[in-house]
């Protein structure tokens, strides 16, 4: 009976366990295949996000290197990043001349095969030298019945124009207005305490001590040099004078006439009603590497245009007792000395300015608008990913 | 012959014990497995839902991210109720993107009759310049824009399924999930 109770049982227990925990591992690798799949879902998800936060990372270096240095072009490659690496490369106008005088950073991260890739366009800022009727890095010290306002050359006369603002005065370091000066603009510097004005309702528009640093772009000496070589003193010059071409230095009391070009003077000095017309539509530029006097003078420019007469200098520059002068006059290292002068059409950029007891300023404010190239310093003018 | 002897056969009650184990345990697995199926379904539905939702705010966000690049004075974005209108240049002067949320037509919103205007979905309809309106993603039930800052975006999305959860109590059975983020938009904040 042992025997035959043994070759009846045929397993059917054992077969139907297996059978169920067979279909139980399905449906558990299926639920578990499930949440692998929204596992991953979430995953690539991560990995697309760091891999742009990556490349962005790329990105923002490359344009710090090309703000510290504009001929940085070597790019990145593979440098490793958070879990990721980014690859950047860099390119001016000599890969696509359709960049002209920008920059192309392309940054792409990349993350567990995940990528993502930015491009960021960089140009060099424009330099408009001529923001202010008066800027003086160090200092402007304006005081005695010292009138200032604006008009704008572009659009009409002077007395058509003209208003009691527009006409900002600004420093990188102190600024005094005293003595019933009037500012028809704003008074500002970047200097904390800085700014001393009297009676601040001589000032029209804001005062202000906490304005942003202004840089001042220096006349390279490369563009002196220029200049030197490529004047028109011998030819473009009438009238007038005393002129040694050895030492370029002008010295006139009569009237000086120049026609359209670009004048270097070492020392440039009109006294004792000597004066300075330009030919009809003549556009001047004049650099001036010693001193810049004008005394007891007539007009100079007299009811010209200011931008036509551009004066850039590397000495200082005095205006006494002199009618008037339509000009603009750039020179971030100099002393500029007004006092006692009949009206001044134009702007003035200097290192120290002091503007005494004269009759009246207005700034041309077309001159806003005047551009001086490009700067060496490069900032991001456009984003995207592609 | 000792065989035949020996296949007796099983009584009325054997039987009917083993039927009613067969039933208990084959009941027991029949129950769990349309649970198991019903949660899978909800969990593809889910799963969906999310795929949907991420889609749909990347797309966005992507999209606004470059909003205002090389497009000069142009306004780079504008925001008006559920829609938004991204300006950059690509393949003209500006190029347009604009995002919106349709309504469902009188004869799809047929099978949404029921519903409260709230839970009745809308489509994600993407615009690229003068091209016809294209449906991006279904199953939309809410697409807001705030501006925090001139430069500062909020995209809040809610996403609903496609079909009731009979498990689910709210709602009438339709989840919503929702997600949002903020973008800074880079072009305007160079």
């Amino acid at each position: 009976m042992r025997t035959m109770k043994v070759s009846n049982e045929r397993g059917s227990a054992l077969f139907i366990c297996i059978s169920i925990i067979a279909m139980l591992s399905i449906i558990g690798i299926l639920a578990v295949k499930t949440s692998q799949t929204e596992t991953d879902l979430s995953f690539n998800k991560v990995h697309s996000d760091k891999a742009f936060y990556i490349a962005e990372a790329g990105a923002k270096r490359a344009v710090l290197a090309i703000v510290n240095d504009p001929t940085w072009d070597s790019g990145y490659a593979d440098i490793a990043f958070c879990g990721g690496v980014y690859t950047v490369t860099v390119e001016d106008s000599t890969a696509d001349s359709t960049l002209s005088d920008s920059i192309r950073v392309t940054a792409t991260g990349a993350i567990n095969e995940a990528f993502a890739t930015i491009e960021i366009v960089m140009a060099p800022d424009i330099n408009y030298p001529f923001l202010h009727a008066m800027f003086g890095d160090d200092a402007v010290d304006i005081r005695n019945s010292m009138y200032i306002n604006s008009y704008n050359s572009d659009s009409g006369s002077y007395l058509g124009t003209r208003i009691d603002s527009g006409a900002d005065v600004g420093s990188n370091g102190t600024i005094d207005v005293y003595n019933g000066a009037l500012v028809g603009g704003d008074v500002a510097s970047s200097l904390a305490g800085g700014v001393t004005v009297v009676n601040p309702s001589d000032v029209t528009g804001t005062i202000s001590d906490s304005a942003p640093e202004q840089t001042l772009e220096e006349i390279p000496q490369s563009e002196y040099d220029w200049a030197e070589l490529n004047n028109d003193n011998l030819t473009g010059m009438s009238g007038s004078y005393t002129y040694d071409p050895a030492t370029y230095s002008l010295i006139s009391s009569g009237n000086v006439v120049l026609s359209s070009g670009v004048y270097y003077f070492s020392d440039f000095t009109l006294k004792n009603s000597a004066s300075l017309t330009l030919a009809p539509g003549a556009e001047v530029t004049i650099y001036v590497t010693g001193s810049l006097e004008v005394k007891n003078s007539g007009d100079i420019n007299g009811g010209g245009d200011p931008v036509d007469l551009l004066i850039y200098t590397q000495g200082d520059f005095v205006l006494k007792n002199s009618g008037t002068f339509y000009g603009v006059i750039y020179g971030p290292n100099s002393t500029a000395d007004l006092r006692n002068s009949g009206d001044f059409y134009g702007a003035i950029v200097a290192n120290d300015i002091v503007a005494h007891n004269s009759a009246q300023f207005h700034y041309d404010r077309s001159l806003s608008s005047f551009s001086r190239g490009t700067s060496n310093d490069f900032a991001v003018v456009a984003w995207k990913e592609l | 012959m000792r065989k035949l002897r020996n296949n007796k056969g099983f009584t009325i009650i054997e039987v009917m014990i083993a039927l009613l184990i067969t039933g208990i345990v084959s009941g027991a697995a029949l129950n769990f497995y349309i649970k198991m199926h019903n949660q899978t379904l909800t969990q593809e539905e889910i799963s969906e839902m999310q795929q949907n939702l991420r889609a749909s705010l990347d797309e966005i966000i992507k999209a606004l991210r470059k909003a205002g690049y090389k497009t000069g004075t142009h306004t780079a974005f504008r925001i008006n109720g559920d829609s938004l209108y991204v300006f950059y240049q690509e393949t003209q002067p500006i190029d347009t993107v604009l995002y919106f949320l349709a309504d469902l037509s009188s004869a799809e919103l047929a099978a949404y009759a029921d519903l409260p205007t709230r839970l009745r979905p809308h489509k994600l309809m993407k615009q690229v310049n003068s091209a016809g309106p294209v449906v991006f993603s279904e199953h939309i039930n809410n697409l807001t824009f705030t501006a925090h800052s001139s430069s500062n975006v909020e995209v809040a999305v809610s996403v609903q399924p496609s079909r009731p959860d009979v498990d689910f109590s709210e709602n009438e059975g339709y989840r919503i999930y929702s997600a949002s983020e903020r973008v800074n938009i880079r072009n305007l904040i160079l």
